[in-house]
């Protein structure tokens, strides 16, 4: 009898996967238990002082986490893991504007969002943090202040999961009015399209800068945005403000991905002048790198 | 297009097929999916741009894909480019047509020598193709005339004679211009020989090609009238003045009693005189035709021959002449020899009896009366003659020169010939009356002089400035009596030892010329030389004014392209008549042959002439067979480049 090769991660955290799932709680700590399994050999673990799970031993672990009990009554090496403890508010904005429908039927950029959103909010809730939420279009559309606890972690979720209206957004001051809406520093992470004018977009961004905020950016983009892959003719249609281009696909595709690299590298560079972590995420790439990043940055907050 | 053409004409019709690529097009157009998008922000820079330039890629690539099919059915057409077609932008063409008067020579139906050549002339063009440059140009021995080729058609033959060497120097130097690879020459005549002889014919310029075309009439038969001239026009009770004719055959046969009649009028009215003679086969005959002229005055008419044969212009010639009585002159001898050989004007006699034709067509006659002088008898009735001649005369009374005065002013004239018996006091009556152009001298100067100078102005002299024509400085004398002053109205002639041997003077309308020798051969041996006899006459000639009298007609031949046979008062000159005839070398219908036309215009081989044959084999070739002239491989060429350039831009528009 052979054994069956264990399910990797990144399989799981396939968004078309996780898209067919309809319990956002579930799939999010799925999620978060997945990768936090999968970091099991990382150095981001163990900064929490709270026990929070098992696993094996392995060669060059601190013997001083060894649980001793259970050697005795199973006559194997366990190594006991301990969250972190809550100091930090992590409070994350996320775009539900229109243009963050854009995408597959299955893996919009709303929902990979959503998904990410929920999977952080699980992640930091694990690690004690307070977490809290801001939905936002042309205006601030839900406000959740940042809490810690079971319950407030499921009406986040019953949050991002409610059907709504997504307007069009054409501004970023709305960022502005999110930032004033919390005084206490923490971390800032930011789901969106950032569909903006880029100056206005970093001068909202530099707000959240101004109040002390970390503050990190998950730009979410669809791959139909990020590189057109399709072919012949197509008719190209703004779904905020319905204005439709009818071209040939592959012949605009290198000009269209150069315009959009040159505006990423504008954001990019913008955001790094002002010490803002931008990550750029394309709805086909797995939910690791987001979470990764997230957790590169929580760390350095200690 | 001109010179392009279809072997299978109806897989033209498949050339309707063009139009699949548009129906494909419209039947498979590819259908627009509609994709959304967070924002077309980045898209609007980038479609315009791209927009216009796939418009343009589109159209080039349906207009490939129509072409392609076009081609294709043109392949399968078999299209071909005549042969004419691409030789007629390397060409260059002078097409020469013969209208010199033998064109006129017509066939058994009554069809010309030059109505053939102006169809043979139309076949020759339409054969080209319109851009060979093409020069066509009527060519005689007058002069080439160019025009178009629609003028051409109305043109008319002329009586001018051949001259190929004319014609063929212009078409060379016309072609010497032309950068064209390809340059002909297309001479169409009736080959007649005499046309070559006429001048050196200048070789053509290096490439320069030559084609004859014949259109003469082989073993034609022509008799012509060669000339018809009015050999004595001197009316003498003795002899009457006749008309000579000349017939020339040039057919081989021999023709008997061949009529000829001679029209003329004149003064007397007409007068009509026909005669025949037989005219044997390549030869001429002579026929005289006598001619009741009896009053003095101009005679114009024709000379007609009734005969039937190819060229009808050399049947008649035109005549016109002048007849006239000769002018009486009076010999005086003044010295009778023993015989009618010592007389003292034996010479001068003879010299004035002699019927030379000195000045070309114009009358120089005399008719001497000879006495012997008797002193105290005096001069006959001096009324009617026109000169007076004393030949060493040894006196004159004072009755003898007051009759001569009389009749020199009367516009008689007087030569003195001096002599042994002559002196100034035998001449002093004339002396005395003013007579003499000078004083004569007391003796005669004796040993060999030579004439040393003469007035090279005067109408008797002026004939010998030109020593060509007789050098008076050969003229000697042993003896001879000089003037010794000139009279204020006399003029010098002629000089010996720097002595007046020879001079004149006006005596009221008429004049005296004294010569200081003898009329024989007592004093100089210029009886014995070849100046004798011409400078008597001019003398005489000049004392009966018939230097100054003009030839009242020019006979002359066709010269000129609008020149037209026929007798015609020249329009310059009031009383004065030209006639003009036929070249008589344009009624020789000998033919060159090819050979000796090229050879004689240093041409070598008529290229053409094998190109026409290779045409006419193309022509021969039956429809289905590969023609040389094909354009697969071009077409195939044009198809594949277009199939590779239609596959490079589909790929592009389409990828």
């Amino acid at each position: 009898m052979t054994a069956a090769p264990p399910i990797e991660f990144r399989e799981l955290a396939d968004p078309k996967l996780l898209a067919s799932v309809e319990d956002l709680d579930l799939i999010a700590r799925w999620v978060v238990e997945g990768f936090l399994h999968g970091l099991h050999r990382s150095p981001y673990v163990g900064f929490s002082v709270d026990f929070a799970s098992h696993r094996e031993y392995l060669p060059g672990d601190d013997l001083r986490h060894l649980n001793w009990k259970v050697y005795g009554r199973q006559d194997r090496l366990y190594i006991k893991q301990f969250d972190a403890e809550t100091n930090v508010d992590v409070h994350l904005v996320l775009d539900i504007s229109g243009s963050m429908t854009v995408g597959e039927e299955a893996v919009s950029k709303l929902r990979y969002a959503v998904l990410l959103c929920a999977s952080l909010a699980h992640l930091a809730s694990r690690q004690r943090d307070a977490v809290g939420l801001t939905l936002f279009s042309q205006k601030i559309d839900e406000h959740y202040r940042a809490r810690g606890g079971s319950d407030h972690i499921l009406s986040l979720m019953s949050a991002l999961t409610a059907a709504r209206q997504h307007p069009r957004a054409t501004s970023p001051l709305v960022l502005h009015e999110i930032a004033e809406l919390m005084p206490r520093r923490g971390l800032v992470v930011i789901i969106s399209d950032l569909y903006f004018d880029p100056a206005e977009l970093l001068s909202a961004l530099a707000h959240f800068r101004h109040f002390g905020h970390d503050l990190l950016v998950f730009q979410v983009l669809a791959p139909l945005e990020r590189r057109l892959p399709v072919d012949g003719a197509v008719k190209l249609v703004d779904v905020e403000t319905g204005e439709a281009l009818e071209t040939m696909a592959h012949e605009i595709r290198d000009s269209f991905t150069k315009a959009v690299e040159r505006w990423l590298d504008e954001l990019h560079v913008g955001c790094l002048a002002r010490d803002i972590d931008h990550v750029g995420l394309v709805t086909d790439q797995p939910l690791d790198v987001a979470l990764m990043d997230y957790c590169v940055r929580r760390s350095q907050l200690f | 297009m001109h010179g392009f053409g279809l072997i299978h004409m109806g897989f033209l019709a498949a050339g309707l097929a063009v139009a699949l690529p548009i129906v494909i097009h419209l039947l498979f157009r590819q259908k627009t999916r509609t994709v959304s998008i967070g924002s077309v922000r980045f898209l609007h820079e980038v479609v315009r741009e791209h927009r216009r330039r796939r418009r343009v890629r589109q159209w080039v690539l349906l207009a490939l894909r129509m072409l392609a099919v076009l081609l294709l059915a043109m392949l399968f057409a078999r299209p071909y480019q005549d042969e004419t077609f691409r030789r007629g932008f390397q060409q260059e063409m002078v097409l020469l047509v013969d209208r010199s008067a033998s064109m006129l020579a017509h066939d058994t139906t009554g069809q010309t020598a030059f109505s053939r050549a102006l169809a043979k002339a139309r076949d020759e063009l339409q054969r080209l193709d319109q851009n060979v440059i093409i020069h066509t140009a009527l060519f005689d021995a007058a002069g080439i005339t160019e025009l178009p080729f629609d003028q051409l058609q109305t043109a008319a033959a002329t009586e001018a004679a051949t001259d190929y060497g004319l014609a063929v120097g212009w078409a060379g130097d016309v072609l010497a211009g032309s950068n064209r690879s390809l340059r002909r020459i297309v001479l169409i005549s009736d080959m007649q020989r005499s046309g070559l002889g006429r001048g050196k014919i200048a070789p053509l310029p290096d490439g320069v090609e030559m084609v004859v075309h014949d259109v003469g009439e082989a073993l034609a038969r022509n008799l012509a009238i060669e000339s018809a001239k009015a050999d004595r026009t001197e009316i003498r009770p003795d002899s009457s003045v006749e008309l000579r004719v000349v017939l020339r055959n040039y057919g081989a046969l021999a023709l008997q009693k061949v009529q000829v009649k001679c029209v003329l009028d004149g003064p007397d009215g007409r007068i009509e005189v026909s005669g025949t003679s037989d005219v044997p086969g390549r030869g001429s005959a002579v026929l005289d035709l006598p001619l009741a002229v009896k009053s003095d005055g101009l005679y114009k008419g024709h000379v007609d021959g009734a005969f039937d044969d190819v060229l009808v212009l050399d049947n008649r010639r035109w005549v016109a002449f002048e007849a006239r009585h000769p002018d009486r002159v009076l010999l005086v001898d003044g010295q009778e020899g023993r015989s009618i050989f010592s007389s003292e004007t034996y010479f001068l006699e003879t010299a004035l009896r002699l019927r030379t034709d000195e000045a070309g067509d114009s009358l120089r006659s005399f008719e001497p009366e000879r006495i012997v002088w008797e002193s105290g008898k005096g001069f006959p009735r001096l009324e009617g003659f026109r000169a007076v001649v004393l030949a060493n005369v040894r006196r004159l009374s004072d009755d003898d020169a007051r009759r001569m005065e009389a009749y020199l002013r009367s516009g008689g004239s007087l030569l003195i010939f001096a002599g042994d018996q002559v002196s100034r006091e035998s001449l002093a009556p004339l002396t005395k009356r003013h007579l003499l152009p000078g004083t004569v001298a007391a003796e005669p100067v004796n040993g060999r002089s030579r004439v040393n100078a003469w007035d090279t102005k005067h109408l008797a002299l002026a004939c010998f400035a030109d020593p060509q024509q007789g050098d008076l400085r050969r003229v000697a004398f042993n003896t001879f009596l000089p003037l010794e002053s000139l009279a204020a109205a006399g003029q010098t002639l002629l000089q010996a030892e720097d002595r007046i041997v020879a001079a004149e003077i006006p005596i009221g309308k008429g004049r005296c010329l004294y010569f200081g020798s003898s009329a024989d051969r007592d004093w100089t041996d210029l009886p014995r030389t070849r100046m004798y006899v011409p400078l008597v006459r001019q003398l005489l000639a000049y004392l009966t004014d018939q230097l100054s009298q003009r030839a009242a007609v020019t006979n002359r031949l066709v010269t000129k392209p609008d020149d037209k046979t026929g007798i015609a008062e020249d329009v310059a000159d009031e009383d004065h008549w030209v006639v003009t005839n036929l070249d008589p070398r344009e009624s020789a219908l000998d033919r060159v042959t090819l050979e000796e036309l090229l050879n004689a215009m240093g041409v070598q081989k008529s290229k053409t002439e094998d190109e026409s044959h290779r045409a006419e084999l193309a022509r021969a070739i039956p429809p289905d067979s590969l023609r040389p002239d094909e354009l697969w491989t071009i077409v195939t060429w044009a198809l594949l480049i277009v199939l590779a350039a239609e596959t490079l831009l589909a790929g592009r528009v389409h990828a």
